[in-house]
């Protein structure tokens, strides 16, 4: 890194740290107890633009949308001495209808949940929602991606959603992995916007170069807003300054102002500008598409220079910085969204704010930084939802760093979550090996983890580009009822023949393998399509100008601007589906307990009066437990599931599109479209969380046997994402032979091939709850005191006991 | 190779020694320990464990039991341990878990083969594997199966622990020896007399192999089961100091006890040991008992 300009002041900050850590709170009490309210600002926005800049370029529009909402929303400071919310409403919730109208309609009297609780409506917005949704009920993303799939196909694409096949990604806005927040540190938006200028005026005027001409001017458009929101604070602050009495409250506001006078526009020379200048690019991505998967990638790495400079000039202790950062912690929770309530339930309004630490550097050393542990004991302090923390671990690692790894994810919070950083490596060179310009093995190590689970390069990486997410599940329902769908009764899958007739296990799973492959072709045409409907309503500008290579080419990210664009086919519950599959194998054709005609039977009753049948599914070997012939199955399956997913075709960029295996939350929403399974699972019961978690209930040999199993499942290299989630109690991880036992899971794990893992911490609401409902929680582990017992089996004393002692333990 | 009666293996285990292990209980044991943790670990053969809390009451135990052993009141079943015969037939049908058979024939092969499972585990943890019970070197059946499992782990590599209460025939413990790389080796009380007045069997030949452990190159460790009035007296504690100390001993790892076993005495149908737990401020004066003989105590 070139030496950067910094500050010459050796003095400390002006912030008022007498009243830091009360602020927080108040600022923290505030968050966990306000209502959210959905603001009526940007709504108001949308239809003044739209209506103002007809007939200019989608791009221009998009750009002139996101500066209306920039210079217009009412904005206010809280006490954060980081300064810069989303709406002009403390918690606020922005609308983002573009993508998708129909909860407008359908669902206005419902409650609506965010990651924050409760949203409230207030009327204002409620008449702005219902204007909205009559001037874009035909033009919005999914409304466009379902007529143009018509056109060209002649059928009707609603069902499939509806039936629960798949969910329509076009639905709902996202995020788009990690953006390059070091060159607006490094640089500033007014070098960008040079650059831009310039590449405008060049810009050959060929008929061919039109849509860059609109994107260039556009983004210069988005980046003097951005710049003109931060003046706009620094106003505020001085006006606010003026009539502030406390001397030590003036200085903090007169250097905030000061602070947004200078960044983003500016090269930040400091650790509080950097702070100050990150969230301002963040939360102009964010204003911009508010939406899950927005990650700040190595944020401990790129703000280790402006940390380390600080600390070493006395400006800052690395307590203050901790007390910074909490701030900032409050503004990425504060970030909330709502996009209706299959959205609320495909992902609980997460948002995927995730900051990748550990890794290798371009050179191959270790990446991390002495700020990444202050990142940890941040997290450890607030135990928050957002940020998310993802270490990519690797044998580097220093001993100390990796204790303050261990310190966080038992202190309750389950972060940081693990990647293998050797396998995400090698999947990225795998990944792009494939396109025209390769990739560098100096790119591939500066890999960081996009949103929930997924991988990609940072900065110059962009997963915007969705498939359409199957339910893999579902596949065994449409086997079972011969490809037609007991929720919609239409015939939506082809007609594999009745399963009662079938006399080998082979033909079964080659029913499954059609009837997938039938899905995975309609999901494809139709995701395809969706690509089209994205670019075309909702092309992204100041987002395309953060993630490198859409500048360059002149290319916005939904178009395939940036240098490593990628796919994202996320797909949900492979595990149910293989698990139903080996069920019917052991009982129906290998041990002949059941015939097919008898499960079904029971399957459609669901199970009720056949406690014997379920129990005979519910007690099958599974997934998750170490038996070699079990897992090869599983193994096999996935892979079939992969071959079948390539056999439609390159992707819409030209590509071999490897699979996102996780689950976000939709095992929750498609568990409850759906009927029993053979598995024992009851009808409307969420299904297997992760892609390679076991069935709950269904490990029955110990932590290290369901680690291989989940670290085999799926080949993580050719996959673009593993998803492995482990429920762990905190005193099994008590002190440092706790630790060590952890390090050594997390090892082995990653040697057997696994790429992500997460530790959850059993809390104490789970233990009570398992104290109030045993039967729900028969397998819950608890080491007692010279053995390990089921927790549902203890007296209730010694229950009690336990539950005070977990909640002693974090 | 040898075969026995095992009635549980479990991985990742972690208080059984360093790092992480899987630990193989062998079923049966020579001592009766009023205070036992796992009573179903006493009896050489299978038993059945029923837990009337996790009862749907669905009555398919009462079609299955060929002896009358079980019926329902009040809509939950109900067990008649002096008919059972510990056939498994109603554990083989209760749909909702709360029957289940306690010990099982196995080979050595077998078992090992799931000890080995967990290798790569083992060696990034430095763990390895622990044979407990009950008495390991006595339960499981005959002696040829410990000293086959301990021999047949040691060739693999493995790091091997033997949690065992000394309560062995002196050759067979030497063999074991050989092949052990830690013990965990139960304490309960010095006096001949009084030892055997509590756990049924005198302490003579525990002492003695105590000593060959001490004098061997296997690491030990001494652990003992700490019980209100039973084995906490000063008198008892200065002869462990005495004992102790002529091996260079200084540590000992107390076990107060607990009363967390008792749903399994439900389980078994047998009646609850007749024991209290101390109080802290009781451990602490009993703690300080070992500190006045120059012994330590950390809580095992």
């Amino acid at each position: 890194m070139t030496t950067l300009p910094f500050s010459t002041k050796n003095a400390g900050y002006a912030v008022n740290w007498d009243t830091v850590d009360k602020r927080y709170d108040e600022l923290h009490a505030y968050l966990m107890s306000a209502p959210q309210v959905m603001d009526p600002e940007r709504l108001r926005c949308l239809d003044e633009v739209y209506e103002e800049f007809a007939g200019e370029s989608t791009f221009y529009i998009r750009a002139k949308l996101f500066e209306r909402v920039l210079l217009t929303k009412k904005i206010f400071l809280d006490g954060n001495p980081i300064v810069g919310t989303l709406t002009g409403t403390r918690c606020g919730v922005y609308a983002y209808p573009e993508w998708n109208v129909s909860w407008i309609k359908d669902e206005m009297q419902l409650a609506k949940m965010t990651s924050l609780g409760e949203m409230k409506v207030p009327q204002e917005t409620q008449d702005l929602l219902e204007k909205t949704y009559k001037k874009w009920k035909n033009r919005t993303c999914i409304a466009l991606n379902n007529k143009w799939f018509k056109d060209k196909y002649g059928i009707n694409p609603a069902p499939y959603h509806k039936a629960g096949l798949y969910y329509e990604n076009v639905s709902v806005a996202s995020g788009s992995g990690i953006a390059d927040y070091p060159k607006v540190l490094n640089q500033g938006l007014r070098a960008i916007i040079d650059d831009l200028k310039q590449r405008l005026a060049d810009c050959p005027t060929l008929l061919a170069n039109k849509e860059k001409h609109d994107l260039y001017r556009s983004m210069i458009v988005s980046c003097e807003a951005v710049i003109a929101h931060s003046h706009r604070y620094a106003e505020l602050a001085e006006k606010t300054a003026e009539s502030e009495e406390d001397p030590k409250a003036k200085a903090e506001l007169l250097e905030i102002a000061e602070i947004c006078r200078r960044v983003p526009e500016f090269p930040a020379r400091n650790f509080r500008e950097a702070i100050q200048s990150f969230w301002f690019t963040h939360l102009a991505i964010q204003t911009e598409q508010m939406a899950c998967g927005t990650s700040p990638g190595r944020y401990g790495q790129y703000m280790y220079p402006f940390f380390k400079d600080d600390v070493d000039h006395g400006r800052l202790t690395r307590e203050q910085v901790v007390k910074l950062l909490k701030f900032q912690w409050i503004k990425h929770m504060e970030l909330a969204e709502y996009q209706g309530g299959s959205y609320a339930k495909t992902l609980s309004g997460h948002t995927g704010q995730t900051i990748t630490i550990g890794g290798y550097d371009a050179q191959g050393n270790d990446a991390s930084t002495e700020l990444e542990e202050l990142l940890l004991e941040t997290q450890i302090q607030v135990r928050g939802i957002q940020p998310t923390l993802t270490l990519l671990f690797h044998p580097k690692l220093k001993k100390s760093y990796l204790n303050k790894v261990v310190d966080c994810i038992r202190g309750g919070s389950g972060q940081p979550q693990i990647l293998n950083n050797t396998a995400v490596i090698e999947r990225t060179m795998a990944r792009f090996a494939q396109y025209e310009h390769g990739i560098t093995l100096e790119d591939a190590r500066n890999c960081g983890n996009f949103g929930c689970v997924s991988t990609g390069v940072c900065g110059k990486g962009s997963f915007i580009l969705q498939e359409d997410q199957p339910c893999l599940a579902k596949i065994v329902e449409m086997v079972l009822y011969n490809g037609k769908d007991p929720v919609t009764k239409k015939q939506l899958g082809p007609e594999t023949g009745d399963p009662r007739t079938f006399e080998t296990f082979d033909q079964l799973y080659d029913a499954y393998k059609a009837q997938l492959k039938h899905l995975f072709t309609i999901s494809r045409h139709h995701s395809d399509l969706s690509q089209m409907a994205r670019l075309h309503v909702v092309p992204s500008v100041f987002r395309s100008v953060m993630i490198d290579g859409c500048v360059e080419n002149g290319v916005c990210e939904e178009a395939g601007g940036c240098f490593y664009s990628q796919i994202n086919p996320i797909m949900t519950a492979g595990i149910d589906a293989a698990n139903s599959l080996l069920v019917m194998k052991h009982l129906i054709y290998d041990e002949k307990k059941i015939t097919m005609d008898e499960l079904i039977t029971a399957l459609k009753a669901n199970f009720d009066g056949y406690d014997e049948i379920r129990k005979m599914c519910l007690d099958a070997p599974k997934h998750g437990n170490d038996y070699p012939e079990i897992e090869s199955f599983v193994q096999q399956y996935y892979r079939d599931v992969d071959d079948i997913h390539n056999s439609i075709g390159p992707d819409c960029l030209g590509h071999r599109t490897p699979l996102d295996a996780y689950s976000l939350s939709y095992h929750n929403y498609f568990g409850a479209l759906m009927g029993a399974l053979p598995t024992g699972r009851k009808a409307g019961v969420a299904l297997t969380d992760g892609s390679v978690s076991a069935m709950p209930g269904s490990d029955h040999e110990g932590i290290t046997a369901l680690i291989k199993s989940g670290a085999e499942a799926i080949d993580t290299v050719r996959f673009g994402a593993n998803h492995f989630n482990v429920k762990f109690l905190p005193q099994a991880l008590e002190g440092t032979k706790g630790a060590q036992n952890l390090i050594a899971l997390i090892k082995t794990y990653c040697e057997y091939g696994g790429s992500h893992i997460q530790f959850n911490c059993v809390s104490s609401d789970t233990l009570q709850d398992a104290q109030d409902h045993p039967k729900d929680h028969n397998d819950l582990v608890v080491r007692v005191a010279g053995f390990s017992a089921y927790f549902t089996r203890l007296d209730r004393g010694v229950q009690n006991e336990i539950i005070k002692r977990t909640q002693y333990a974090g | 190779m040898s075969q026995g009666m095992v009635y549980n293996i479990q991985r990742m285990s972690t208080k059984d020694g360093p790092g992480i292990r899987t630990t193989v209980f062998l079923k049966g044991c020579p001592l009766r320990c009023p205070w036992c943790s796992n009573p179903e670990s006493q009896h050489n053969e299978p038993q059945l464990l029923y837990f009337a809390n996790l009862c749907t009451g669905c009555g398919a135990c009462v079609q299955a039991c060929p002896n009358h052993a079980t019926s329902l009141e009040n809509g939950l079943s109900k067990q008649r341990f002096e008919l059972c015969q510990n056939c498994g037939a109603c554990a083989e049908v209760c749909p909702a878990k709360a029957r289940e058979m306690s010990g099982k024939i196995m080979q050595v092969e077998e078992v090992l083969k799931i000890v080995l499972k967990d290798t790569l585990f083992y060696e990034n943890s430095g763990g390895g594997v622990t044979f407990g019970g009950g008495e390991p070197t006595q339960g499981g059946g005959n002696g040829e199966f410990i000293c086959d499992l301990v021999e047949a782990s040691h060739g693999e590599g493995l790091h091997v622990t033997l949690d065992t209460c000394g309560a062995c025939p002196e050759d067979r413990f030497q063999r074991l020896l050989k092949n052990v790389d830690l013990l965990l080796f139960d304490c309960k009380h010095m006096d001949p007399e009084a030892h055997k007045n509590i756990t049924g069997v005198d302490n003579k030949i525990i002492l003695q192999n105590m000593a060959a452990a001490l004098t061997s190159k296997a690491e030990v460790k001494i652990r003992m089961p700490l019980i209100p009035d039973i084995n906490d007296s000063a008198d008892n504690i200065a002869a462990m100091a005495t004992f102790f100390k002529k091996f260079g001993k200084h540590e000992i790892e107390i076990m107060p006890y607990h009363t967390f076993g008792m749903k399994k005495y439900d389980a078994l149908g047998r009646p609850h040991p007749a024991m209290r737990s101390y109080t802290p401020d009781e451990l602490l004066v009993v703690r300080d008992r070992f500190t006045q003989h120059g012994l330590n105590t950390v809580l095992a």
